[in-house]
């Protein structure tokens, strides 16, 4: 894999963004330098109960912009809420998109501007390159560390009919404007911080044993390794030290990077089809998910899980590569205790009887094409049937 | 188990090196005002090429000019109307589409002062001599409209120009029928007083021919008299047809056989050193004409082309078939659309100037030396054509001979039989009234009717006449009388008499009977007619002929 990568031509997509206190306090000026005169401010509730979505819009109206706020979005934005936003932004004229919040309230902006630019329905523009038109201005304040929607160009939205979640990957959704401001992730409670954490984890992981992945690409994927395992327990007890928020985001950056340019893999495939139908959320299914399919990928790319174990803390000095994956399972473990996650799928509502059709919606997931080892559905279940 | 997929394609495309995994900017606002601006040009195009359409649908021409002259923007209407492109057009001023006139202050003195009127009303309307710059001896009169206007943000002039030359020429024709008109009526009355001294002239001498012996020199004076009353008497018939109330005797003729018959004399006429040519139609409608009249035209139009001709040329006498149709028949004011026989009479002389040419119908207009011609030539062709409903069109240059084509109707009707055979000289012992209110005409006629046998009462007054009438018991064959009295003319008369006694039958005297009876008239009331002057022989012949009739 290292072999063919390096005689590749490789590309490497990532908005401006700006990272660091107060990042978020720009956004009126972007908005206005972007073009916008009508904006588009697409949050949730709980983004708005914390106060970030409010103090927003009085930036953008204090910029002499017009606001229009869109917050019917819930944590797995569905297909439903991005055509009903899609209807809002061109009914109020809106010319410019302003997402604040977690990955739901982002990748609904994106759906929202793609149906806004091109038409038709979200679900028509599934896939990879589907999207013909480019979107609006897109500006994206991220308030969790993990889903990295504001640098990536991945939207993910949930198909409330077929009950799982697809995958949207263009260029075309990568936003304008990344203002990513670590004060945002003090709101978090633990729990999220956990699972967000967890996100940003199996992002730089799947990106970093990618059949896609780059030099580029791993430099930043191994970096969020190593901040997640070193600041995500502390970030988790001690939620109001920013100090501690700024390595999260940083990791979720850094993780964003990678695999918005390397892709995800067989994690993040299942994890979709896992939140379509039970609803949970994004980082938990990740974290549920991560080291079955990581001990399913190990044999394939023993070196590169190495690396990641390194970067995760584990010394593997004189350890062959059985002892290594074994110890690399438990690093993996340990961490996600630690963060609070606990249990399996079992306890989360699945049955046995769910698992034949969770795989089977996973298997269509593009995310598995650059998993390192090439699934097939069986694969799939079984690794479901590990995590239960 | 299930087979493996095969993701590479996927792979691929997620690494995004394709064309269309590049990025693409979007500025919605932006696109939109581009639609918008895109739509808005669009519908300004389409309403520009509407209006263009419209301007360039307008008869009259459009010239958008500055201040100074220059032209701005011309309509198609334009560019026929003027004989220039597109191109050319605007490589003109306003002076070179103007025909400078002499005497005037100068063009460009000129322009300035309709302009300043321009400028303090807002508009101006005026007639103007406009020039083809590419051919300017073919000026035309316009009438022009100026409005003041913008053209892209500057001072300008909006002109409409309309050819009004058409108009100028119908009005001008229509004024030339008017002058011969009024010209005919003053003429007509001095030819019908002429006419009756003439009368008078003509029948004593006729009455002292008659007792003179033969082969003396009394017959002879007396024959000289007579000849030069009657050639005085054609003049007057001349201007009688010019007037058109020469009394005719029209029927339906063959165009092509009158003027055959004509050829030997117009030979004469013509003279040894000219060439003439004859080429009929072998075809040739009739014409309901009377006959005297083809030869008055005949004549009259190869007695002008011969003196129109130096030494060895031609007259060529056709006849043709033609129809006017309505483009023609507007062009010719005076012509009606129908069906025409055509008679044309072309010489290859000195032709005429413009200037000429239109004045040639004017009575007593010639440009022959004093006491060569009268200048009544054409007039009276002219009467008689009209006379006929049909036309006249000349077409000449100066030096490039001249063609005139005279268009009779063509007959539609039944021929009504040939006119009467000559009738003898013969009296008879009837009882006639006879009444002229000219007593020397009276007296003259009286003497000639009972020098023949007839036993004539006599009055110049029809109220008296009719009082004769009823006074006296003795049968009346015939009533001899003038149309043209005071009082009671001449058809009220026999209306009165016919009243109470039906079997008495009229015979019409006049110069002109156009006024006072016409000629369907005269064929109800088995009418006779006979034209003064009249000679001994014509009173004589035209009595018996009704008597007998
Ligand atoms: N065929 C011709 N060619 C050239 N000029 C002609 C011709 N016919 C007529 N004209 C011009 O028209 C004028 C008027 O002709 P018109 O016949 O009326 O009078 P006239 O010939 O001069 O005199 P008259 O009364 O003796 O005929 C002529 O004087 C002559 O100038
Ligand atoms: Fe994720
Ligand atoms: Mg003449």
């Amino acid at each position: 894999m290292d072999e063919s990568v390096l005689g590749e031509l490789r590309k490497f997509v990532a908005p401006e963004f700006i990272f660091g206190p107060e990042a978020r306090r720009l956004v009126g000026r972007y908005a206005r330098k972007l073009g916008g005169r009508r904006i588009l401010l697409v949050s949730d509730p709980g983004v708005a109960a914390a106060g970030w979505m409010g103090e927003c819009s009085t930036l953008l109206e204090e910029e002499g912009l017009h606001v229009t706020r869109f917050l019917g979005i819930s944590p797995n934005p569905r297909d439903t809420e991005t055509m009903i936003g899609a209807g809002i932004f061109l009914d109020s004229a809106s010319d410019l998109i302003v997402a604040i919040g977690g990955g739901s309230a982002m990748d609904c902006a994106k759906g929202i501007g793609i149906v806004a630019a091109n038409g038709g329905n979200v679900l028509d523009y599934e896939g990879v390159d589907q999207v013909p038109a480019p979107m609006p201005p897109l500006i994206c304040i991220p308030t969790t560390g993990g889903t990295s929607a504001d640098v990536s160009q991945f939207a993910i939205i949930n198909n409330t009919r077929e009950q799982v979640k697809i995958a949207i990957i263009s260029k075309a959704v990568v936003p304008d404007v990344a203002l990513i401001d670590p004060r945002t992730l003090v709101t978090m409670d633990p729990y999220l911080t956990a699972c967000t954490g967890m996100d940003a984890l199996v992002h730089a992981i799947e990106a970093f044993v990618s059949n896609a992945h780059s030099p580029i690409t791993d430099v930043h994927a191994l970096e969020a390794i190593r901040l997640v395992a070193s600041h995500l327990r502390a970030s988790v007890s001690e939620p109001n030290d920013l100090a501690l928020r700024t390595h999260i985001m940083l990791a979720s950056l850094q993780a964003g990077l990678a695999f918005s340019n390397a892709s995800l893999g067989c994690v993040h495939a299942m994890a979709h089809s896992l939140g379509g139908f039970k609803d949970l959320p994004h980082g938990e299914c990740n974290a549920l998910l991560l080291p079955h399919v990581m001990d399913y990928n190990f044999t394939v790319a023993p070196e590169r899980f190495r690396r990641i174990g390194e970067a995760l803390g584990c010394d593997f000095r004189g350890l062959n590569d059985r002892e290594c994956r074994a110890r690399l399972m438990n690093q993996v473990l340990e961490l996600r205790r630690d963060c609070g996650i606990d249990q399996g799928l079992a306890a989360r509502g699945i049955h046995t009887s769910d698992l034949s059709r969770l795989a089977s919606k996973a298997i269509e997931d593009p995310c598995n094409a650059t998993n390192p080892r090439p699934p097939n559905q069986d694969d799939l279940k079984a690794l479901y049937a590990e995590a239960m | 188990m299930k087979e493996r997929r095969d993701w590479n394609q996927m792979r691929d495309s997620i690494i995004g090196l394709g064309e269309e995994s590049s990025r693409r900017t979007y500025y919605p606002e932006l696109l939109a005002r581009v639609t918008q601006l895109e739509a808005a040009q669009e519908s300004l195009r389409q309403s520009e090429a509407n209006l263009r359409v419209l301007f360039n649908s307008l008869h009259d021409a459009v010239i958008v000019h500055d201040f100074e002259g220059r032209v701005l923007e011309v309509n198609d209407a334009m560019l026929a109307m003027y004989g220039v492109d597109q191109k050319s057009c605007r490589t003109y001023n306003l002076m070179d589409y103007s025909a400078p006139s002499v005497g005037d202050q100068g063009l460009e003195a000129k322009f300035h002062e309709i302009w300043s009127t321009l400028r303090s009303e807002g508009h101006a309307l005026f007639r103007w001599k406009a020039r083809r710059p590419l051919s300017p001896g073919l000026d035309f009169d316009v009438e022009v409209s100026l409005r003041q206007a913008f053209w892209f943000g500057q001072e300008a002039v909006v002109a409409v120009v309309r050819d009004i030359s058409e108009r100028l020429r119908l009005e001008a024709m229509l004024h030339q029928a008017q002058k011969l008109d009024s010209l005919g009526q003053l003429a007509g009355g001095v030819a019908h007083d002429t006419n009756n001294m003439l009368g008078v002239i003509i029948g004593y001498t006729d009455l002292l021919l008659e007792d003179a012996p033969a082969a003396t020199p009394l017959a002879n004076d007396l024959e000289q008299i007579r000849k030069a009353a009657l050639h005085s008497a054609d003049l007057t018939r001349q201007l009688l047809a010019f007037a058109r109330k020469q009394p005719i005797n029209p029927q339906v003729v063959d165009l092509n056989v009158l003027v055959e018959s004509t050829h030997k004399m117009l030979r004469r006429l013509i003279g040894e050193q000219h060439a003439l040519v004859w080429k009929p139609s072998t075809t040739l409608w009739s014409v309901w004409i009377d006959p005297s009249q083809v030869d008055q035209i005949v004549t009259n139009l190869a007695v002008n082309a011969r003196d129109a001709l130096g030494s060895g040329g031609t007259i060529t006498l056709e006849t043709a078939n033609v129809q006017v149709d309505e483009t023609y028949a507007h062009q010719h004011p005076d012509a009606k659309p129908g069906d025409y026989v055509v008679l044309t009479v072309t010489d290859d002389g000195h032709g005429m100037t413009p200037e000429v040419q239109a004045r040639i119908f004017d009575p007593f207009f010639t440009t022959k030396g004093l006491g060569r011609g009268t200048g009544l030539g054409l007039a009276t062709v002219y009467g008689i054509v009209r006379q006929n409903e049909g036309f006249i069109s000349v077409y000449s240059a100066l030096g490039e001979g001249t063609t005139f084509r005279i268009h009779l109707p063509k007959h539609l009707g039944e021929n009504p039989g040939a006119q009467e055979a000559e009738v003898a000289l013969k009296g008879g012992k009837e009882t006639l009234l006879l009444v002229e209110d000219e007593e020397a005409l009276l007296e003259l006629a009286q003497r000639i009717l009972e020098g023949a046998g007839y036993r004539v009462m006599s009055s110049s007054r029809p109220i008296e006449a009719l009082h004769l009438m009823e006074t006296n018991s003795e049968p009346i064959a015939l009533l001899v009388t003038d149309l043209i009295m005071p009082g009671l003319n001449g058809s009220e008369l026999y209306q009165r008499i016919h009243a109470s006694r039906p079997e008495v039958r009229p015979l019409f005297l006049s110069g002109y009977p156009a006024d006072t009876i016409t000629l369907q008239e005269l064929s109800e009331k088995r009418a006779g007619f006979l034209q003064k002057p009249f000679t001994r022989p014509a009173l004589l012949a035209k009595v018996r002929e009704i008597l007998d009739a």
